[in-house]
């Protein structure tokens, strides 16, 4: 029962006869000789020391040999307690630890004893009690185990209260056999530290924490084994304030003084630091401390743990740094970027944005509203439109362009805005999220190229007007004379000034499709007519047979002055790319939703690869020297965007040698 | 017989676009009067009267269209046909919206000019 114990073992044994001592003393004592422990035994009536080695001789043959050796010590309590004639707690409390360390000096493992209290008179009972407790609060920190012996006789119930509380457990006789039983209120507090200690213990592993503890210094006076194992160190290494070699070289005046403040001004201690690991690699650490105090209010010790926060550092500056780019692209751009959460109409805008529209964010009201409020009053209902219509619709997104007041100088600028929806999990837009881009540079800049574009046409075009104008009355008057050499120059004259308006027209319109400035004039027409119309127009100009096909009318909505510059550019250039040939077929077919013009030669084909950078602007088929074919490379990649605009489409089948077919379908 | 040749006024600021037109109509029979800017048009027309008008959108002194609602508030003159004519392609399209069907775009094939003279005269 009492053989193997845990150091700083405190119990009691109340007791009635001799014999119950000696029932509990002779193998407490045996156990602690064999197991290499110091023992000591402090007696008093009814068993003195000369009986008490005795005893031990009767049951432990070889006793002898313990006490030559001077592993136990039997003396009376007036050599211990009563030393000086009196009881002195402080006294006798320093005299177990000084046995205790001269114990282990020797080399024994611990010190194991026993002290008997029949010579307490009462009146000494309240300051033998103290001196009980304290022992109790310091034996778990020693190597010792004690047995105080009680006359069960000598206690009322109140001393055999104080007893039982302050001590782990007692022994006590019960239907002739001795039992142990703990205090329950101790059993159920230690359980319940031992548990607190498991979890605390668990949580400092799992969440990688290095705990410390100084001294009321600051001072580093017991091991720290977790500091020790990430950073490498002995415990001679942490010792006082050597620990703080493992601190980054940076740091390390830093957290000094930090460090020094705290212990000075009895504060909390809370800093960032970096430890090197045994491997010689740093990571960064949030180290927080606390003092602990006694009683009286003085510093106990400091206790506190560092936290390793290098994956935490490294995101965050990862992101502070991702930021920083961010904004410093959008402000070089004139770019910045917004959302709107519009579970509860919060608009969040990038700075930039703020820049954009010369507003402050104590101006702005950060809703939709308060944005609208920002929207030239001309293009409110537009952006409006825009907005609130995608979310009707459930469309992904948006994009637009349009002015906007800039508030600090009341100047119109003009934004380019693209927007997407966030859905949640069952489809509904929670959010919206997008890009405004101040454009009003490249819009300026754009304004003052089609202004002098503009001019450039016109004027060209004046002159070309009369010279057209004269060649066809030159034609009509020389027609009258017969005179039909000078007929065939002044046609030359004639279709060389067309070829001209067909390049300045050709010229113009990229530059409006690139403006995205096309102006349609659409209208119900007979696509077949017009097509017929085209095919009339060109015979004069070619040698070429055009063969039509399909006589159907296929009536869409368009505008006639754009098609027919499609049909016109398909027919010529197959005319242009077939020389030598003599055959154009022209084909308009009706399907259920679309109609289709095709015009197929037999000239010599585009390469597979090529067929694609035809319908790219200025792009031209290469062709040999002697069939140098003349143009801007422009009219497909208008038709093209033509044809896109009203959702249609353009393209091509070819084959080398046999020739191809371009073919243009429209939605009616 | 000179009594009942039509009378087409045509303005224009380009002095060889007015003389190819004038030229190219008084081959056709009728009588062409001709203006370089609205101005003079717009003196001429207090006192006498054209059965169709020719005019080019840019003027220098006025527009195409502020010429037209002119000619729409008075009485006399609301009836006269107009023929636009211009090389802007978004002449056209003011046209449109001002109520003007007749448009010519620059350059213009003659016997064009003409059906759409004789169309609307």
């Amino acid at each position: 029962m009492i053989g193997k114990v845990p150091w700083g073992t405190h119990f009691c044994q109340f007791y009635q006869t001799k014999k119950d001592l000696l029932d509990i003393l002779i193998p407490y004592f045996k156990s602690g000789l064999k197991n290499n422990e110091y023992c000591m035994w402090v007696t008093s009536k009814p068993l003195n020391v000369e009986e008490a080695v005795k005893r031990m001789k009767t049951t432990m043959p070889d006793f002898e040999s313990y006490l030559n050796k001077g592993q136990i010590e039997i003396i009376p309590y007036t050599k211990w307690y009563l030393k000086d004639g009196s009881f002195d707690d402080k006294r006798v409390l320093e005299g177990w630890v000084n046995k205790l360390n001269q114990a282990l000096r020797k080399g024994y493992d611990g010190l194991r004893l026993t002290g008997n209290t029949l010579w307490l008179e009462q009146k000494g009972w309240k300051k033998f009690t103290e001196y009980e407790e304290e022992v109790n609060g310091v034996i778990r920190n020693y190597k010792m185990i004690a047995v105080c012996t009680y006359s069960l006789d000598r206690c009322g119930a109140s001393e055999i209260v104080d007893v039982v509380n302050n001590h782990q457990f007692a022994m006590i006789k019960k239907s002739g056999h001795w039992t142990l039983f703990q205090n329950s209120v101790r059993k159920k507090m230690e359980e319940a530290l031992q548990l607190s200690q498991t979890r605390f213990k668990s949580n400092i592993e799992l969440t990688r924490q290095i705990p410390w503890t100084t001294n009321a210094n600051g001072k580093v006076t017991e091991d720290l084994p977790v500091w020790r194992k990430f950073t490498g160190q002995t415990y001679e290494e942490i010792k006082g304030s050597d620990w703080s070699k493992a601190l980054h070289p940076d740091d390390f005046d830093r957290t000094l003084k930090i460090w020094k403040d705290s212990v000075k001004n009895r504060s909390n201690y809370e800093t960032e630091y970096r430890i090197r690991r045994h491997n010689g690699v740093y990571r960064n650490f949030l180290v927080r401390g606390t003092p602990l105090f006694n009683e009286g209010g003085k510093i106990r010790e400091w206790v506190g743990t560092c936290i390793d926060v290098t994956e935490r550092k490294t995101a965050e500056e990862a992101l502070r740094e991702s930021e920083y780019r961010l904004k410093r692209a959008q402000e070089i751009s004139h770019l910045g970027s917004w959302e709107l959460d519009l579970l509860n109409n919060k608009l969040t805008w990038s700075d930039e944005v703020y820049r954009i529209f010369g507003l402050k964010p104590q101006q702005f009201d950060a809703t939709y509203e308060a944005f609208l409020e920002a929207v030239h009053p001309e293009d409110r209902t537009t952006v409006d439109t825009a907005y609130s219509g995608s979310l009707r619709k459930k469309s992904d997104g948006y994009e637009i362009e349009h002015r906007i007041v800039r508030k600090s100088d009341n100047q119109t600028r003009y934004v380019y805005e693209k927007c997407e929806h966030i859905r949640d999990g069952s489809g509904k837009i929670i959010k919206s999220i997008g890009m405004v881009h101040d454009i009003t540079e490249r819009k300026e800049e754009e304004k003052r190229i089609e202004h002098l574009l503009g001019i450039a046409h016109h004027e060209l075009k004046t002159p070309l007007t009369s010279l057209k104008g004269f060649s066809q009355l030159l034609k009509k008057r020389l027609a009258k004379e017969g005179d039909e050499k000078k007929l065939f120059f002044v046609s030359k004259i004639e279709s060389q000034t067309d070829r001209l308006v067909e390049l300045i027209d050709q010229l113009l319109n990229v530059t409006r499709i690139k403006a995205g400035k096309m102006e349609f004039m659409d209208d119900y027409f007979d696509l077949n007519k017009l097509v017929n119309e085209v095919i009339e127009n060109l015979k004069p100009t070619t040698s070429h047979k055009i063969i039509k096909q399909g006589r159907k009318p296929k009536i869409i909505f368009a505008d006639p002055k754009y098609i027919s510059r499609i049909i016109t550019n398909m027919i010529t250039n197959a005319i242009k790319y077939s020389l030598g040939r003599n055959k154009i077929i022209v084909k308009v077919a009706g399907e259920i939703e679309s109609v289709t013009v095709s015009v197929q030669d037999f000239g010599r084909g585009i390469k597979k690869g090529k067929q694609w950078v035809i319908f790219e602007p200025y792009s031209r088929i290469e062709t040999r020297k002697e069939e140098k074919v003349p143009g801007l490379g422009l009219g497909l990649y208008i038709a093209r965007e033509i044809a896109s605009h009203y959702k249609g489409k353009i393209w091509v089948n070819s084959k080398t040698g046999q020739g191809s077919t371009f073919y243009f379908q429209m939605p009616c | 017989m000179r009594n009942k040749k039509k009378k087409i006024w045509i303005i224009d600021d380009d002095l060889a676009i007015l003389q190819c037109m004038a030229i190219t109509l008084e081959d056709e029979g009728y009588q062409v009067l001709t203006f370089e800017n609205a101005t003079v048009f717009e003196k001429a027309i207090e006192r006498n009267l054209p059965d169709i008008i020719l005019m080019d959108y840019y003027l220098p002194d006025q527009n195409g269209d502020q010429l037209i609602l002119n000619l729409e508030k008075k009485k006399k003159t609301k009836k006269i046909p107009v023929i636009l004519i211009s090389a802007h392609h978004e002449a056209r399209n003011l046209a449109k919206k001002n109520g003007v069907v007749n448009f010519l775009a620059k350059p213009f094939d003659t016997d064009t000019l003409l059906n759409i003279v004789k169309k609307n005269i």
